[in-house]
């Protein structure tokens, strides 16, 4: 049995049609893991024990010829920010390496309850501070399709065990570009839904009001099967959102979200800004081929807009982020969890010092100091308060754009995935492999990465941003760019 | 450009031990991005409420009902913490 490239419904297929047991199934990627991972290293720990049980469960169902979900069985990946009850959860540092969650997280517990199996915790850089996953305490991960590249980050443990075939899909969170960037790196589908429309509760939190946890397919439509189940208002997340679509769970004979049809026109625009100089003229020109063919369907009109305060963005997030970071990361203090440096004859502040600088790595521990820099007396006016202001402003130009347009397409990042080592010494250089991504989690809105051909032998990465809560048309317009590559 | 007693007092305030080796590499880069962010200084203005709107704007509070708490034993938790003892979190005396 063939049981490579599988995606959700054919999954489904085929544990349904009984050709093959959810065991066999599971069975066969923890094979796969063990066979490609030792050069990937995209798991930092496999739920061998949970996964078995989880597809047992399934099996049982269907010897009891009872009927199964559509995600019954399906084996997926999950970021190592995110709980699993009674599993380790490290978030990629050294100061939570022993941790063992207490509870699951909301999505967690959403998709157990749709019979999901977890396979593992993949990697990511601490925190989900990175670009590269290279921040990683526990070791970088590669990149599948040139193992001396970054496969991206923060969740490139995610997108990696999905490029690699791995699993059928991952689970990774994206604060400035983490779920959206990787994908592109690996050739995945990467979408970063609605700021609150998935729910942050048991998601180790980076800057919590710019994180959002999404899925990572193979395929539009498995992410919008992803989506449709782990989405929802949450009362354990005061910040999420009632969701307009209701298909939880999602059944196999049911169309997904198939609310929103193209009517006779659809307007796609194309920001100015996001084509720059110095960026890589192989992604561009893989866009603009799309976005060309695009234009060719009598039913879709190509504009230019402009988003002018796109500039700004990066600025904005490198100030509003740190800022949230050094106050959701002051919790680490060796006293509650995670681990902890000797308290023999030391006062406590000594004990603090010294267990967060040993434990906390290094961008770790820039982001907290510039947080805590640009929220000390004197300076608050100037960055938070400045950055806050013009936040306001980025969300202005969404809104400007999505008067005229249904959706935005534009690259995911300016350049295909880099070398393993190329940018660690440079932050600025790795920040702005962030630079077309950011703006989307400042204003809060969807926007999700399409593999659009390659530049060389490396992939591309094309989003498209829709309006808040327009992820429906995002993945009309998804399931067409598919087409067309 | 942070001075590197600047970045002792940041390190500080924020808790966190760093080598002498890494008081220099720290001073460079956090200036250097410092430096990168101050563009924003080139805008007048903005917007005051720009990042309140994110979500809901009004507080959210739960119902007063019990039971709507951790549903788990209070060992679950304290489990996680490095040292206890008899069950609760053993914390360093923080009077002298």
């Amino acid at each position: 049995m063939d049981l490579f490239n599988l995606t959700i419904k054919k999954a489904h297929n085929l544990l349904v049609g009984k050709k093959v047991s959810s065991a066999e199934i599971t069975r066969h990627f923890l094979d796969v893991i063990k066979k490609k991972d030792g050069d990937i290293r995209a798991f930092l720990a496999i739920t061998e024990k949970l996964a078995m049980k989880q597809a047992k469960k399934v099996d049982d169902k269907i010897a009891k010829k009872e009927n199964i979900g559509l995600l019954e069985g399906v084996p997926c990946a999950v970021k190592d920010n995110i709980l699993i009850k009674n599993e380790k959860c490290t978030a990629g540092s050294k100061i939570l390496e022993n941790y063992v969650a207490s509870y699951d997280a909301t999505v967690i517990k959403k998709l157990k309850n749709n019979g999901v199996v977890a396979l593992g915790k993949t990697n990511l850089d601490e925190f989900a501070m990175g670009s590269s996953t290279e921040n990683s305490a526990f070791g970088p991960t590669k990149n599948p399709c040139d193992l001396t590249r970054v496969p991206g980050g923060s969740s490139g443990g995610s997108a990696a065990a999905v490029a690699a075939d791995e699993c059928i899909f991952a689970l990774g969170s994206d604060t400035g570009g983490s779920v959206r960037q990787p994908a592109a790196f690996c050739g995945a589908v990467g979408l970063k839904p609605t700021y609150g429309s998935v729910s942050r509760y048991g998601l180790i939190a980076m800057a919590s009001s710019l994180d959002v946890i999404g899925p990572i397919t193979k395929t539009v439509e498995d992410a919008e099967i992803i989506f449709n189940a782990i989405k929802g208002k949450d009362k354990l997340d005061s910040t999420t959102i009632e969701s307009n679509l209701s298909i939880f769970p999602p059944e196999a004979d049911q169309p997904l979200a198939g609310n929103f049809q193209f009517s006779k026109n659809l307007k796609i625009g194309v920001p100015k800004e996001y084509f720059i100089e110095g960026m890589d003229r192989g992604v561009e020109e893989c866009v603009r081929k799309v976005v060309d063919k695009l234009g060719k369907n009598k039913n879709i009109e190509i504009k230019e807009v402009s988003l002018p305060h796109t500039q700004y963005a990066l600025a904005v997030y490198y100030i509003l982020m740190p800022a949230e970071v050094s106050a959701n990361l002051a919790r680490y203090d060796g006293i509650r969890y995670g681990k902890s440096a000797s308290a023999k004859n030391k006062s406590l502040l000594d004990f603090y010092l010294d267990t967060r600088g040993k434990y906390l790595g290094f961008e770790a521990r820039r982001r907290i100091m510039l947080g805590s820099y640009v929220l000390s007396e004197g300076h608050f006016d100037d960055y938070y308060q400045k950055a806050g202001n013009v936040s306001g402003l980025i969300k202005e130009d969404f809104r400007n754009v999505f008067r005229e347009v249904d959706l935005i397409v534009a690259p995911t990042t300016p350049n295909t995935a880099f070398k393993i080592g190329e940018k660690a010494k440079d932050p600025m250089q790795m920040y702005l492999s962030d630079i077309f991504t950011v703006a989307s989690n400042i204003a809060g809105i969807p926007a999700m990465s399409v593999p659009c051909g390659f530049a060389g032998k490396m992939p591309v990465g094309l989003q498209v941003i829709g309006p808040w809560s327009g992820e429906d048309k995002i993945f009309a317009l998804g399931k067409i760019i598919e087409l067309l590559v | 450009m942070l001075s590197k007693s600047d970045i002792k007092h940041i390190a500080n305030l924020s808790r966190i031990s760093i080598t002498p080796e890494e008081e220099e590499e720290f001073s460079r880069s956090i200036s250097f991005i410092l430096d990168y962010v101050s563009r924003l200084e080139q805008l007048d203005g903005g917007i005051e409420s720009g990042f309140v709107d994110l979500a809901d704007n009004s507080d959210i509070f739960r119902d007063d009902e019990s039971g709507v708490g951790l549903s788990e034993p209070a060992y679950n938790l304290t489990d996680a913490a490095p040292e206890t003892k008899n069950g609760y979190v053993k914390v360093k005396r923080i009077l002298q």
